[in-house]
C-alpha cells in the first residue's frame, strides 16, 4: 500500500511562506473534506503548526492513490495561492520515508528546537480532526497510533526531552529550581518589561509564583504589566527596597547603564533583608552591576550564563539524537512488517483457497476410483493425509519467503510474481 | 541468632552504601537509589538487631531497652542518624544526600567503637528519670549537630558552585539551597532547644545525687561550652535583620559539629556520667573495654 507527505517545513520553507499555506481548524476540516470529494478511497490528515505545513496520504492499492503533486497543488489552491511560486519549497515523500518522516515529527526529532513537547499533542490534535470527518480510516489509524508509540519511545527511553533549551525555561526550571523547592510563597520582582523577562514570569507563574512585583520606568506600562499577570506595580523609586527584599529578580530593561548599582543596593539589603537572592540579569547591556554578584547570599546569573546552560543542553540532546534515531528505525522496519503483512493476506487467502480446491477435486476423483476398487476407509484417510501434508510442503518455501521479506522492498514484488505465478485473480 | 549480629554487618552496609553513591558520580547507573535504599535497609536492619540484643542485656528479666553506656549511647545516635538518612534519599532520590550524611553516621559509629568502649551509666534511684531527660535529650542534640553538619556543608558546596558558574544537569545534584537553608536553621534551633534540656536536666541530675557537684569537671564544662555556643547562635539567627544568610548559618552548624565531636571525645575519655567503682562491660558478661564487633 502507498503512503506519501507533501508539505512545507521550516527546513526549506521561509516563515512567509509556511503563513500563506497554513490551515486553521476550520481551514483544514475544510480542505480535508474537499479532498475525500476529489479522492474518496484516499486517506488524509492535514498538520498544521507554525513551524510546518504537511499532508500524509495513504491507499489500499497504487491505483487508488493520488498524485502527491497533485496533492500538493491542491493545497496551495485551496489558499489561492500560486502553485508555480510555492511549489519551489514543496517536499515530497513516499512510502518509507514519509512514514519515518512523520515518526520523525511525533517524536519532535524534526522540530526547530529538538524535543520540544508540543509536537506529539499537534500530531493527536491533526489526527483526531481527520477523524472526526472520516478522512482517517484504517491505514491512518495504523501510522498515527504507530507514531505516537515512537514519540513516546524516544520521551522514556532518550533524555532527548529532559533538557530545556530556551532561555526563560532554562531559567526557571534548571537555575531557579536549583535555589527554590516552590515558587508560591516568594516574592518575584520583574525590573523593565523586555520579552524575555515576561516569558521567564510566565513559567514562573506555571510553577506557581504568585506574589510578583513589576517595576519599569514608566509606571502604566509597569501597571499594565501588573494587570496583565496579576502582579503589584511598583514605582521605579521602589527598586532597590523591592530588590533587596525579593527571593527573585528578573530585570530585562533596555537601559544602556545598569540601573542596579552595587552600594545602593548593599545599603538596601542591609536595612531590609539578607536571605538568599537570585538575580536573573536577562538585559543587553546588563542591568546589574556584576560587583552585586560578590555580595554575601547574592547570586548574579547573566544571559550568557543562561545561554551556557542552553548550550550545554543543546549539546546533551544531540548526543542522544542516535539513540532516538535508532527507536524510529526499530518502528519503522516493525511498521512496515506488518504492513506487508497485513498487505499480503488477501493474496495468501486466495493461494491456499486454491490450493484447496485443487487438493480437493483431486482426491475426490482418487477416492472414488479407490472406493470402486475396494480400498477400505483407513487407507482413503492416510492418502488424505498425504495430500495435505504435499499442498502444506509446496505452499511453505513461497510463504515463508514472503514472510521473510515482510520489511524489505522485495516483499511487493514478491508478493506480485505470486499472484502471476499461481495466477491468482481478484 | 541476633547475638551474631556485630557492629561490622551494619557499618559495611554504610559504607558500601556510601562507596556505590560514591560511584554514581562517575558513570550513568540505573537503579543506583534503590541500591543504595536496599543497602541501607540491609544496614539499618542489622543495626536494629545489634541495639535490640545489646540493649536488653543488662536487665534480660524483661526490662525496657536501657542506653546503659556511651558505646550504647552512640549506636543508638548513629541509628537514628542512619535512619534520617534513609527517609532523606526517599525524600530526595534524584540527588546525593547520602555521600554527605553517611559519613556523618559512619562517624558517629567510629567515635563509638574508639571511645565508647567501658564504663556503665548509673541505673536506677531516685535520679533515674533526670539521668534518663538528660541522656536522651543530650543524644537528641547530638543527632541533630551531625544532621546540620551534613546539611551544612550541602549547602557550602551548593552555595559556592552556584556562585561560581550556572547550574544545568549536574553529577552530584543536592537538594534546593532553600531547603538546605530550611534544614540548616531546623538544627540550629533543635540544637539549641535539646543542649539547653539536657543542660538544665544535668544539673538537676547531680543536685539529686549525693555526691559532690564538680562544676570544673571536663565533661560539665565542654557541655555547657556547647549549649553556651549553639544558644549564642540560635540567638543570633533569631534576633539578626530578617535572618543572618545561608551560608552564615551553614558556618555555624558545621562549626556547630567541630565542636561537637571535641565535647563528645572529652566526655568519653572522662568519667563524665559513669558510675563510680563500676567498670564492667555493656553487654554483661564482656570485659571491659571488650566491644562487640
Amino acid at each position: 500500500m502507498p503512503w506519501g507527505m507533501v508539505g512545507w517545513s521550516h527546513h526549506h520553507a521561509p516563515v512567509e511562506v509556511r503563513e500563506r499555506l497554513a490551515f486553521s481548524k476550520d481551514q483544514a476540516q475544510q480542505a480535508l473534506e474537499q479532498f475525500g470529494q476529489l479522492y474518496p478511497e484516499t486517506e488524509a490528515v492535514l498538520l498544521s503548526t507554525c513551524n510546518r505545513v504537511e499532508m500524509y496520504v495513504a491507499a489500499e492499492s497504487p491505483e487508488q492513490f493520488p498524485p502527491l503533486e497533485s496533492v500538493a497543488r491542491f493545497l496551495v489552491e485551496f489558499h489561492e495561492e500560486s502553485f508555480e511560486e510555492l511549489g519551489k519549497q514543496l517536499r515530497v515523500l513516499r512510502d518509507d520515508q514519509a512514514i519515518r518522516h512523520l515518526f520523525m515529527v511525533a517524536a519532535a526529532l524534526d522540530s526547530m528546537v529538538i524535543g520540544e513537547a508540543q509536537i506529539l499533542a499537534q500530531v493527536k490534535q491533526a489526527y483526531d480532526h481527520a477523524c472526526q470527518i472520516a478522512s482517517a480510516r484504517s491505514l491512518m489509524h495504523q501510522l498515527f497510533q504507530r507514531a505516537t508509540v515512537v514519540a513516546r519511545r524516544v520521551t522514556n527511553e532518550t533524555d532527548i526531552q529532559k533538557r530545556r533549551v530556551s532561555i526563560p525555561s532554562v531559567a526557571v526550571s534548571e537555575i531557579a529550581a536549583e535555589f527554590f523547592e516552590r515558587f508560591d510563597d516568594k516574592r518575584i520582582l520583574l525590573i523593565g518589561a523586555g520579552e524575555m523577562g515576561t516569558e521567564t514570569l510566565r513559567y514562573l507563574i506555571d510553577a506557581g509564583a504568585r506574589r510578583i512585583d513589576i517595576t519599569n520606568r514608566s509606571l502604566s506600562k509597569a501597571e499594565q504589566l501588573a494587570r496583565e499577570f496579576a502582579a503589584r506595580p511598583l514605582c521605579w523609586d521602589d527598586l532597590y527596597a523591592a530588590a533587596a527584599s525579593a527571593d527573585l529578580v528578573v530585570s530585562t530593561t533596555g537601559a544602556s547603564e545598569p540601573v542596579v548599582q552595587v552600594e545602593e543596593f548593599r545599603k538596601a539589603r542591609t536595612t531590609h533583608h539578607a536571605g538568599p537572592l537570585l538575580i536573573l540579569d536577562l538585559a543587553v547591556p546588563r542591568d546589574v552591576d556584576p560587583q552585586v554578584g560578590q555580595l554575601a547570599d547574592v547570586y548574579l546569573y547573566t544571559l550568557d550564563d543562561l545561554q551556557q546552560v542552553c548550550d550545554r543542553n543543546v549539546e546533551a540532546r544531540q548526543k542522544e539524537w542516535p539513540k532516538a534515531t535508532q527507536i524510529v528505525e526499530q518502528e519503522l522496519k516493525k511498521f512496515l512488517a506488518e504492513s506487508a503483512h497485513r498487505a499480503s493476506g488477501p493474496t495468501i487467502q486466495r493461494l491456499r483457497r486454491q490450493a484447496e480446491t485443487i487438493k480437493a477435486e483431486e482426491l475426490k476423483r482418487l477416492l472414488s476410483r479407490l472406493e470402486a476398487r475396494g480400498v477400505d476407509g483407513q487407507a482413503c484417510k492416510e492418502i488424505e493425509q498425504a495430500f495435505d501434508r504435499l499442498v502444506n510442503k509446496l505452499l511453505h518455501p513461497p510463504l515463508k519467503s514472503l514472510r521473510d521479506h515482510a520489511d524489505t522492498h522485495h516483499h511487493a514484488t514478491l508478493l506480485d510474481a505470486l499472484r502471476h505465478l499461481f495466477q491468482l485473480k481478484d | 541468632m541476633l547475638s551474631g549480629v556485630t557492629v561490622s554487618c551494619f557499618l559495611f552496609s554504610y559504607l558500601l552504601a556510601l562507596v556505590w553513591e560514591a560511584v554514581r558520580l562517575i558513570g550513568k547507573r540505573t537503579g543506583r537509589t534503590w541500591i543504595t535504599v536496599f543497602l541501607l535497609i540491609a544496614g539499618l536492619v542489622a543495626h536494629a538487631s545489634f541495639l535490640y540484643y545489646h540493649l536488653r542485656l543488662p536487665d534480660a528479666a524483661g526490662a525496657p531497652l536501657a542506653i546503659n553506656n556511651w558505646f550504647q549511647w552512640s549506636m543508638a545516635g548513629s541509628f537514628i542518624l542512619a535512619i534520617l538518612c534513609f527517609l532523606l534519599i526517599l525524600r530526595n532520590p534524584q540527588t546525593s544526600v547520602s555521600l554527605f550524611l553517611l559519613p556523618v553516621v559512619l562517624s558517629v559509629t567510629g567515635i563509638a567503637l574508639v571511645f565508647g568502649g567501658s564504663g556503665s551509666f548509673g541505673a536506677g534511684g531516685s535520679a533515674a528519670a533526670w539521668r534518663w531527660i538528660h541522656g536522651i535529650s543530650l543524644l537528641i542534640a547530638t543527632v541533630f549537630i551531625s544532621l546540620g553538619a551534613a546539611f551544612g556543608a550541602m549547602y557550602l558546596v551548593q552555595s559556592g558552585r552556584l556562585k561560581r558558574r550556572p547550574g544545568g544537569q549536574r553529577k552530584l545534584r543536592l537538594p534546593a539551597l532553600e531547603f538546605l537553608q530550611r534544614m540548616n536553621r531546623w538544627c540550629l534551633f533543635a540544637t539549641a532547644v535539646a543542649l539547653a534540656v539536657g543542660f538544665v536536666s544535668g544539673i538537676l541530675l547531680q543536685l539529686q545525687t549525693d555526691q559532690p557537684f564538680r562544676w570544673w569537671e571536663g565533661g560539665i564544662v565542654a557541655t555547657a561550652a556547647l549549649f553556651l555556643w549553639s544558644s549564642l547562635a540560635a540567638m543570633w539567627e533569631v534576633f539578626s535583620t530578617g535572618s543572618m544568610g545561608g551560608r552564615r548559618v551553614a558556618r555555624l552548624v558545621v562549626a556547630n559539629f567541630l565542636l561537637l565531636v571535641v565535647v563528645l571525645t572529652a566526655l568519653m575519655v572522662s568519667s563524665h556520667g559513669l558510675q563510680e567503682g563500676r567498670q564492667d562491660s555493656p553487654t554483661g558478661g564482656q570485659q571491659a573495654g571488650e566491644v562487640p564487633r
